[in-house]
């Protein structure tokens, strides 16, 4: 009897640390490594959504992120920064983005009382960049200097994979993440 | 005595597994996302006592609504200090000038800002509904129960002039891309809708960013009659619901104070105002109206709206990272930043069939989802 008890709490443990050890996670999201092959984010060198979490409290004080479910796809942490990536395939249900509309979607909107100065303190301080490199289309959208977050949308020529990807950082090292996107999206191709 | 034991085993047994299951559908989230659900109607329950609250706190920045304090424009309100107390729920109330000082019809004395209505100026054809819109009466907007609100937010939509205007600035959007807006003038003593003002043509600044003003005015008539814009319309040529932004239009009416050039309205006159303002967004995906429930705490976000813009970005990609499609992330996004001042209404696009929208948390999956209010 002692030893089934034994052996039911091993199993329960062993579930507990599964969970522990998730390195992907949310609806229909595939490994980064299905659909494209990228030097910088291989699938041996991932950290835990357990572990993103821990880092990107470290990183922003008061993230949207509330807990560990919210940390959805794929995790990297790469020279003081946390990469995330959520690779979804194209279907009739999701379907392929118009980057242009999305663009305007996400940037700062001004509205403004005639006669007055509109105030652009958002748009002068705010980035977007469509364009095609390798075998894809990519949206680049952060703002320059008040924000942890900076965001990347690709989806390949083929018109098969969403990714979206997002590097959080200190605001301090801004900088060295808009370059991070840079080179992950220079080492990024889709398979064929 | 052993089957006991074993018993307990076993039951312990399934409730670990199930315990597992749990945990384990949170952390792979495996299961589809559940579509927008209807619920059934439900009363609302909001902060409609105001409490007092000094708001011209000189502090507010001068900016977007604030200008650049040119004395007819908004661009002074910030710096006089005035308070408002009382329910934001009143049926009537009897409109007085707080401050008696000459009311000009020129540009720079009535707190409006140009064409003076009603003052001799040729309207302009158009097409016929202006004499429609003539007796048209705005219903109030209660904010105590969002079905009523519904009603009246559908009533107005289904107005004939309204319906001119909006596929006037929707058909503009459809040709250039751009987004259009209009302000809805009214007659706060008599709630009649008294003019349009002219559609403003908004501009596209570049990396996506878009630019649209908003004539937020109001003017002295005689016997102490104000017109003043109570709706505000806007285009979106693109999927998305209202941004954090859109929520603050109209604030520069609420927050205005009286100085040696303008007569700002009271706040007796601010709350009806206040009560029939609502603000509507015209998307490719539907069409929204926002009203605000909790003034209060309207004005004090006002100042926080840039870092809270960022902050709906984020939480829009938050639920986008979900699966959730686009303009429903921003729905939530926008209901959890901001659900506790405003409520926000959809309907198709083009049709009059607003409902409350409500952010749920799905019990089995632990998401948020968007719950519809059919006010059955």
């Amino acid at each position: 009897m002692k030893k089934f008890i034994l052996l039911l709490i091993i199993y329960t443990g062993i579930l507990s640390n599964n969970y522990a050890q998730t390195y992907l996670q949310g609806i229909e999201v595939l490994p980064l490594s299905d659909a494209a092959h990228c030097d910088l984010l291989t699938p041996s060198n991932r950290i835990t959504a357990d572990d993103a979490f821990l880092k990107l409290k470290q990183l922003i004080p008061d993230p949207v992120e509330e807990n560990i479910s919210d940390m959805v796809g794929e995790f990297w942490w790469i020279d003081g920064m946390l990469v995330n990536t959520v690779t979804r395939r194209i279907t009739a249900q999701r379907l392929k983005i118009n980057l242009y509309d999305r663009q305007k979607a996400k940037a700062p909107e001004i509205i403004y009382v005639t006669g007055t100065t509109p105030d652009r303190t958002l748009a002068n301080d705010y980035f977007s960049e469509i364009k095609s490199m390798n075998n894809f289309e990519v949206l680049v959208d952060y703002f320059k200097t008040r924000s942890n977050y900076k965001r990347f949308l690709v989806q390949d020529n083929k018109g098969k994979f969403i990714v979206m990807g997002t590097i959080y950082v200190k605001k301090q090292d801004a900088q060295k993440a808009h370059e991070l996107i840079d080179l992950i999206l220079n080492s990024l191709y889709f398979k064929q | 005595m052993k089957r006991k034991v074993l018993l307990q085993i076993l039951s312990l047994g399934v409730f670990s597994f199930g315990l597992f299951m749990i945990i384990d559908s949170k952390a792979q989230d495996v299961e589809a996302p559940p579509e927008d659900i209807e619920v059934e109607s439900i009363m609302y329950d909001v902060n409609a006592n105001c409490v007092e609250k000094n708001i011209g706190d000189p502090e507010f920045p001068t900016d977007e609504y604030g200008g650049n304090g040119s004395s007819n424009y908004l661009g002074s309100f910030l710096q006089n200090t005035f308070s408002f107390s009382g329910m934001n729920t009143l049926d009537e109330v009897v409109v007085t000038r707080v401050v008696a000082k000459p009311k000009s019809t020129t540009s720079c004395g009535n707190g409006g800002f140009g064409l003076d209505i009603g003052s001799g100026i040729a309207i302009p054809n158009l097409n016929g509904w202006w004499e429609s819109m003539i007796k048209v009466t705005l219903k109030k907007l209660a904010k105590i129960d969002p079905c009523a609100d519904r009603a009246a937010l559908n009533d107005r939509k289904t107005k004939q002039s309204t319906v001119a205007k909006n596929n006037e600035i929707k058909n503009l959007t459809l040709q250039t891309g751009k987004e259009h807006g209009y302000n809805t003038y009214m007659n706060l003593n008599t709630k009649e809708v008294t003019n349009y003002t002219s559609v403003d043509v908004g501009h596209e600044l570049g990396d996506g960013v878009h630019e649209v003003a908003s004539q937020e005015r109001w003017q002295w008539k005689a016997n102490d009659q104000v017109e003043v814009t109570v709706d505000y319309t806007h285009t979106h040529g693109f999927e998305s619901a209202p941004s954090s932004i859109d929520v603050f239009s109209g604030i520069g009416i609420y927050m205005a104070t009286s100085n040696a050039n303008m007569d700002a309205l009271s706040p007796a006159q601010k709350q009806v105002y206040l009560s029939y303002h609502s603000i509507n967004v015209m998307t490719a995906n539907h069409d929204y109206a926002i009203t605000i429930t909790d003034p209060v705490k309207w004005v004090n976000r006002y100042p926080n709206r840039q870092a809270d813009f960022e902050k709906y970005r984020n939480l829009t990609e938050r639920y986008s990272n979900q699966s959730y499609d686009w303009h429903t992330a921003q729905e939530l996004a926008l209901i959890e930043l901001y659900g506790d001042m405003m409520q926000l209404y959809r309907s198709d696009v083009g049709a009059a069939n607003f409902k409350p929208l409500n952010a749920k948390i799905d019990p089995s999956t632990f998401r948020k989802f968007i719950a519809i209010n059919n006010c059955n």
